[in-house]
């Protein structure tokens, strides 16, 4: 008997012993590699205030592509495509702004919103001149809307007298000449595959069960690995639009979209979404001491209602 | 090449590797996998607890399994709590939120596979067959981490776990039959039934743990002492085989083994082996295995593999490492290991209480059984009636060598106390006891209990009868000679036995008839009282009341038995007179009234015989007595011929 609680004590200190110095067993890491079902994403969200109406950064018309960085000028070329109730139009457009580094514009309470800008001259794209137009700035200044004009920029959209076309998988050529025989350049601005998109919506917003299908024409040249897709919303009885979140995911043709994103906006403001898919070259120059940041994308959005 | 190789492993697939069940081994307790059908030989409480380590990149340790169980007669139970039953899996679920324009923060997953717990119960049919289930938990955790907008004064990103439970239970039934010590076969379901909580989540399916169902098929033989090979089979394509040996060292048993595995989707085609080491005591047990895998454990896999391959088995499966389990096994064994066992137990006399005597030196039952033991044991037999026994009579020990049987009889004690009249079947539990403060073995049989009036209808019985401190008989016989004191005192003493005898019969004879009922062999008798109260009895109740009359007053009689001729006996008695050959003359000079016999002491003394059917007077009595032993005893020489015989009372 003696033996036997000999064992017993020798039994439960070893349990004991064991209990507490255990470890759960070594887990696996699977490395990601980009073929499971959900394409990867990187979510950010575009607009932080969505009760402010009056906020443009001003130097893309297509409101959905660019963040200004504030360091240099800005080229960008869009081809656009809009697809509303199943109808689809097409528009090209190429637009620059060119900042005057020296001249800040500052809110209230002295943060930069942006600089003035400068009209140096002419610019063309594919031999067509573009239109030199006031500059807007709207935004929100501590509950004070603002709309203020920075100065000039250049546009050329394409209409009836202009024969300005957005050539996919192209190039189109973009040309700077100073006034007063300043300086002068030109260079090629190369252009991405056509995007193509398709949105499967499917649940109620009611139910909270809404999930969106994302699916574009994969691209078939390696020279774009990520597709960006703009998660907007467009205000009830409005054409207001408010992109919310850039969905950034592999150029490889399907994109689920976190359900979350979807059923957590406030409906009761809102009766429309926009899925604006962007297939984007960004393009970094440097021309004669002047940093230029050349966007080139193709641009589909689609405008759904919200089921 | 491992990267394209699927493995499905075996649902058999225990840490401890695959075990015979032909020997008493503690391993097997722990293994739902390999014995889902819950078989142990275990004897009554078993606790155990395994605990190993993982030799992955960053090797860990783990409890894998505690096991309690319990035999409750054929019944055995177990219940087992396996925290290291786990798989973790981690990986980035592929989304990502990029924060203030530059800070990218990648969202990350953990799906847990654990098996909780488990319940096994199984019965023991016969030695050779037994059949059970068992009951396993399982639990699925897909913790994925996601982000969700929060839409308040500004827009942010909220990171948060979604964490999805799909839960299930497993059950599958299973049996044993080890029609010898050499060979045992089982069968047992995978996967039989699943009870499953569904997935919320529908995406996660693809992720739960495969639940292939199938067959396993068991085998065990014993070619050679110490020796076994144990094969598994399961209709999935996947197999264990292995072998173990023993020897005694120690005062304990060791053994070594080693099991190796394989399946219809793994390469080489052993993909493992299992070795493993124990040493097991009476109480103590300990084992030491190993999992030791042929492949490469310490790649990298993909996210789309573990989509494409999924996992069926938690502690076996592409992703498992080599690891090092150490089995404590304890056995709370309050039922001692079986030494000893019946073979077979015989009534070989019913039992007559008042012959109380006759179980103290004859037997009454006998018993042959077998020591399982390699050594010479001691046995101690014992035995308890029903109705007669309050306690366990134990009967002289025995000793057996080693796998040898023996014979072992059964005495008992009838109490003064019992006084049941009437005959009935009862039963009685034998019980053999080695070493051990419990029996061993038990078995139960019928026996026949006669009333206390009962007699076997051998004349020598009759005197379990006849008492000398009958306490009726002293009353009854003082109560008369009381009457003839002043005679009797006045009397020498020599002389005054022969007279009371004489006044004792002729009193009691004036109350009785005689009944004859001569040709019942296995009679009823009377106690003296019986035969006073009812006024009359035949031979045998009238000699037993005048022996008994005689002997409480201290003169010693004899029963004389003329055996059946034609089917008819009789019985009547011998009185010692305590003469001497040479006093006879004073009760007669009659010498064929009388013979010389020894008493007790061996003196020769003078004997009388006495018929006590004749309902007369002594003198009639005696002269009918003498008469009777003359011619039956003497003349015919039935006392040499063994016809007639004298049963001394005492």
């Amino acid at each position: 008997m003696k033996i036997v609680k000999s064992y017993i004590v020798v039994f439960f200190f070893g349990l004991l012993l064991f209990i507490f110095g255990c470890d759960n067993p070594a887990p696996t890491e699977l490395v990601q590699d980009n073929s499971a079902q959900e394409s990867p994403v990187q979510v950010q969200v575009l607009t932080k205030d969505t009760s402010n109406e009056y906020y443009s950064n001003g130097f893309d018309t297509t409101g959905v592509a660019t963040t200004y960085s504030g360091t240099s000028d800005v080229v960008t070329i869009s081809g656009v495509k809009v697809t509303v109730n199943n109808i689809t139009t097409s528009s090209s457009l190429a637009q620059a702004v060119f900042f005057d580094k020296s001249h800040a514009v500052h809110t209230s309470n002295g943060g930069v919103m942006g600089y003035l800008t400068l009209a140096p001259g002419i610019v063309k794209f594919n031999n067509q001149r573009a239109s030199k137009i006031l500059y807007h700035l709207r935004f929100n200044d501590h509950g004070i809307h603002r709309d203020t004009v920075l100065g000039y920029q250049y546009i050329l959209s394409q209409n009836s007298a202009i024969p300005f076309n957005f050539d996919y998988g192209s190039a189109i050529s973009f040309q700077l000449d100073h006034m007063n025989g300043g300086m002068q350049y030109s260079f090629n601005i190369p252009t991405p595959e056509e995007i193509t998109g398709r949105v499967d919506l499917t649940g109620k917003k009611a139910n909270g069960n809404l999930n969106a299908l994302l699916e574009w024409n994969a691209s078939t040249l390696s020279n774009t690995k990520v597709v960006e897709i703009i998660l907007g919303v467009m205000v009830k009885g409005t054409n207001t639009s408010y992109p919310l979140y850039k969905l950034s995911a592999s150029d490889n043709g399907k994109l689920l979209v976190p359900p979350k994103l979807l059923n957590e906006i406030p409906f009761n403001k809102y009766d429309r979404f926009v899925f604006t898919f962007i297939r984007q070259f960004i393009i970094h120059h440097n021309e004669q001491g002047n940093d230029l940041t050349v966007y080139s994308q193709s641009i589909h959005s689609i405008i759904l209602n919200i089921p | 090449m491992i990267g394209t190789v699927k493995i499905s492993a075996q649902s058999s697939f225990g840490l401890s590797g695959y075990w015979t069940p032909l020997e008493e081994n503690s391993t097997l307790m722990n293994s739902y996998e390999a014995n889902p059908e819950n078989f142990s030989s275990l004897k009554d409480w078993g606790l155990s607890f395994s605990y190993g380590g993982e030799f992955s990149n960053t090797p860990t340790s783990s409890l894998y399994l505690i096991s309690l169980s319990k035999q409750i007669g054929r019944h055995f139970v177990s219940v087992r709590y396996t925290p290291g039953y786990q798989k973790d899996f981690i990986f980035n679920n592929g989304q990502s939120i990029l924060i203030h324009d530059s800070t990218s923060q990648a969202l990350d997953s953990k799906y847990t596979y654990k098996e909780l717990f488990g319940f096994g119960y199984s019965y023991k049919f016969s030695g050779q067959f037994s059949a059970g289930f068992s009951l396993r938990y399982f639990k699925q955790e897909f913790d994925q981490e996601s982000v969700e907008p929060v839409f308040s004064d500004t827009l942010y990103l909220n990171r948060f776990s979604k964490i999805d439970n799909i839960n299930f239970w497993r059950a599958d039934f299973g049996f044993n039959y080890l029609p010898s010590k050499y060979f045992s076969f089982s069968v047992s379901t995978i996967n039989l039934f699943n009870i499953n909580e569904s997935a919320v989540d529908t995406t996660l399916i693809p992720y739960e743990i495969k639940k292939y169902k199938g067959v396993a098929f068991g085998l065990s033989v014993s070619p050679a002492e110490n020796f076994d090979y144990n094969f598994i089979y399961e209709t999935t394509n996947a197999l264990q085989t292995g072998f173990d040996i023993s020897f005694n060292i120690f005062n304990g048993k060791a053994r070594i083994g080693v099991t190796g595995f394989h399946d219809n989707y793994q390469s080489p085609f052993i993909a493992g082996i299992i070795p493993a080491i124990s040493f097991n005591t009476k109480f103590l047990g300990v084992s030491l295995s190993g999992v030791k895998y042929f492949s490469n454990r310490n790649i990298q896999h993909t996210f789309s593999e573990f989509t494409n391959e999924g996992l069926d088995n938690i502690i076996n499966n592409r992703y498992s490492y080599d690891k090092v389990i150490l089995t404590f096994t304890f056995a709370l064994n309050t039922i001692a290991e079986k030494e000893v066992q019946f073979l077979d137990a015989n009534i070989v006399r019913d039992i007559y209480p008042t012959m109380s005597d006759n179980y103290l030196n004859r037997p009454f039952a006998t018993a042959r059984v077998i020591n399982l033991t390699h050594r010479t044991i001691t046995i101690k037999p014992s035995s308890k009636i029903e109705g007669i026994n309050e306690d366990r009579i134990v009967s002289p020990v025995v000793k057996i060598g080693p796998k040898d049987t023996a014979e072992v009889s059964f005495y008992t004690i009838i109490p003064q106390s019992y006084d049941k009249k009437k005959t009935g079947i009862s039963f009685v539990d034998f019980f053999i006891t080695a070493d051990n403060s419990q029996p061993d073995d038990q078995i139960q049989k019928p026996i026949l209990i006669n009333g206390i009036n009962s007699w076997d209808g051998k004349v020598i019985n009759l005197r379990y009868f006849i008492k000398r401190d009958y306490q009726f008989s002293m009353d009854y016989s003082k109560k008369i000679l009381s009457r003839y004191k002043s005679e009797l005192d006045s009397m020498a003493y020599s002389i005054s036995i022969f007279y009371k005898a004489k006044i004792l019969f002729n009193n009691f004879v004036k109350e009785l008839v005689y009944s004859a009922n001569p040709t019942i062999a296995q009679d009823y008798v009377q106690f003296p009282n019986e035969t006073l109260k009812l006024k009359g009895g035949n031979c045998d109740d009238l000699s037993v009341l005048y022996s008994s009359l005689l002997e409480s007053v201290g003169i010693q009689t004899a029963l004389v038995d003329y055996k059946p001729q034609n089917g008819i006996g009789h019985v009547n008695i011998l009185i010692d007179t305590q003469l001497s050959p040479d006093q006879a003359r004073l009760i007669t000079d009659n010498d064929s009234k009388y013979f010389i016999r020894k008493n007790e002491s061996g003196i020769d003394e003078v004997w009388i015989p006495v018929e006590t059917t004749s309902l007369t007077n002594f003198d009639k009595a005696w002269q009918l007595g003498s008469e009777k032993f003359n011619r039956d005893a003497l003349d015919n020489l039935g006392l040499a011929k063994g016809s007639v015989e004298i049963v001394d009372v005492y």
